[in-house]
């Protein structure tokens, strides 16, 4: 068989895994945004939910999940970027980075049931916190925590090693090479991967379940104390009435809108790494 | 042949050393870059640093402001002062090291920002009003010869600028800080002929006011710019000594090879 042939399938094939793989989302896209479309209105938007879910809409799960992910975001912040500077600019060993490298990397392997179920003996029953949708936000947050230090070290990674020396030949200090040029120049792949971060963290449902959702009956929280609603244990709760038509109809509608957060905050990322982009060009 | 004796380059007995270098020695990691160098860098005046690709010179300048000391493996014996004081012991921070000895790199590095922050973007210790900072804009534009071309254009940014333009910016960012002594890694190498002859004059008019190390590999310009040349070669000196006594006959066969032909059989 000719360099040429083998060319040609080879290309074949890659082209095949390609459309398969685009099928299967696009599949999965559309007929979300079919059956959801047909629940969607501003009323279901902005009106709560009735009758556990098969009625009314979804507005406390919207503000629930939200809740939930911008405190995670807000708690994980400061720590993930935080580990990166230091992993980056501080730790000298080649042997600790390794290690810190792979304690992230198993971080981000552990299943997401397992931090909720680490959230329920912990908080719930240890510390009695009881439902919390701030426990909620902290098991979340130690979910997002190797994503988005993983990301802003790579990030953090990227710059040119040009930037620190002349950074350090002007007599700057470690502290203002890292506020004036680490920091700002990094700060493009640090909220990319913020936004991956809170994509996933929204649709999680099996971390926050047990701990810091209630499946309905709740509206915004008044305290750190209480439970909130949010979509993916709303999605979850009426797809257990399947035989309700109306409650699946709600579903699909959630799923959507929930798909549309993960869409937005992907896309927010998308635009945020091609506007810094630049930076990493020299 | 002058090989490891203390090479005094200074010219006159009461003119002050700069960068004063006693038996000096450089590792990187079991790897010795230099060995037992000694030498004087008078103040004021261009002395530039000569010799085949590996010989140390680069080295040797990345130690006179500790940038080398970032890197985890090197390491270096012997004495080294710098204005007066011990390297090490005289200067216990070493940012005040590095504000008294500017440097500029091989390739021009401007930070993506405008022209004239990239101009004070070493200049954070000070409390600088708006005049006076404008006021230091122009005049380490000026006096890197680059005002005239960019003086309409300050807030715009600074990576818009050809690569001439910005490894001149990188020198007014450099004197921004107001150095004793400016090193500089070939600082022409990546720029083409022409801004290549307007750094070198730029150079040899701030010579008068400060000390100036630069590194090159090219003779013609060493010739053009310098007043001391140190020729090193497989981690020692070979000779060292003003440019009128380098380029005669005076020197010895290895230097003259080196200066007509650009060989060196170390």
């Amino acid at each position: 068989m000719s360099r040429s042939v083998k060319n040609h399938i080879f290309s074949a094939v890659t082209k095949l895994a390609l459309c398969l793989c685009a099928a299967v989302l696009g599949f999965l896209l559309l007929s979300i945004m079919w059956q959801g479309g047909r629940a969607i209105s501003l009323d279901f938007i902005l009106s709560p939910a009735r009758d556990f879910g098969t009625s009314g809409g979804i507005v406390f799960q919207i503000l629930g999940s939200l809740l939930l992910v911008v405190t995670a975001a807000l708690i994980v912040l400061p720590i993930a970027v935080g580990t990166a500077i230091y992993r980056e600019c501080y730790m000298q060993l080649a042997q600790n980075k390794a290690r810190l490298d792979t304690v992230l990397y198993a971080l981000n392997a552990i299943p997401s049931i397992s931090y909720g179920i680490f959230g329920l003996i912990f908080f719930v029953n240890i510390l009695g916190t009881g439902l919390s949708w701030f426990v909620g936000s902290l098991i979340l947050a130690m979910m997002m925590l190797p994503t988005l230090t993983l990301a802003s070290h790579a990030a953090m990674q990227a710059l040119p090693k040009s930037y620190r020396e002349n950074a350090q030949a002007l007599g700057l200090s470690q502290g203002e090479i890292i506020r004036h040029v680490i920091l700002p120049q990094s700060s493009g792949g640090i909220v990319t991967g913020l936004m991956i971060s809170l994509a996933r963290a929204i649709g999680e449902t099996a971390p926050i379940m047990f701990i810091a959702t209630a499946f309905s009956g709740v509206s915004l929280p008044q305290s750190l104390l209480e439970p909130v609603a949010s979509l993916p244990t709303h999605i979850l709760a009426l797809a257990q009435q399947s035989t309700d038509p109306q409650a699946l109809q709600n579903a699909w509608g959630a799923s959507l809108v929930l798909v549309s957060f993960v869409a937005a905050f992907s896309a927010l990322a998308f635009y945020i790494r091609q506007k810094f982009s630049h930076l990493g060009q020299r | 042949m002058l090989q490891n004796t203390h090479l005094q380059i200074v010219s006159d007995q009461t003119e002050t050393a700069a960068i004063s270098m006693k038996n000096f020695s450089a590792y990187f990691g079991e790897a010795c870059i230099l060995s037992d160098v000694s030498f004087d860098v008078p103040s004021r005046g261009v002395t530039c640093l000569i010799g085949p690709s590996g010989a140390g010179k680069s080295t040797l300048l990345r130690t006179l402001n500790r940038i080398n000391g970032e890197t985890q493996t090197a390491s270096f014996t012997g004495e080294v002062d710098v204005l007066g004081k011990p390297l090490i012991e005289g200067y216990p921070d070493v940012t005040i090291l590095r504000r008294k000895v500017g440097m500029v790199f091989q390739s021009p590095c401007v930070f993506p920002r405008s022209i004239s922050e990239n101009v004070l973007f070493g200049r954070r210790d000070k409390k600088l009003s708006k005049t006076e900072r404008r006021t230091l804009v122009e005049t380490c534009l000026k006096d890197a010869g680059l005002w005239s071309e960019v003086s309409k254009r300050l807030d715009k940014p600074a990576l818009n600028l050809s690569l001439g333009q910005q490894q001149r910016l990188c020198i007014a960012r450099a004197l921004a800080m107001t150095p004793d002594i400016l090193l500089l890694d070939e600082p022409t190498a990546s720029v083409d002929p022409v801004s290549a002859r307007v750094i070198e004059d730029l150079l040899t008019r701030l010579s008068s006011k400060m000390t100036i190390v630069m590194v090159t590999h090219n003779i013609a310009q060493t010739k053009r710019v310098a007043d001391h040349v140190v020729f090193l070669c497989d981690g020692q000196i070979v000779e060292a000594g003003a440019k009128t006594d380098m380029f005669s006959r005076r020197s010895c066969d290895k230097t003259r090879t080196y200066l007509t032909e650009e060989f060196c059989d170390c």
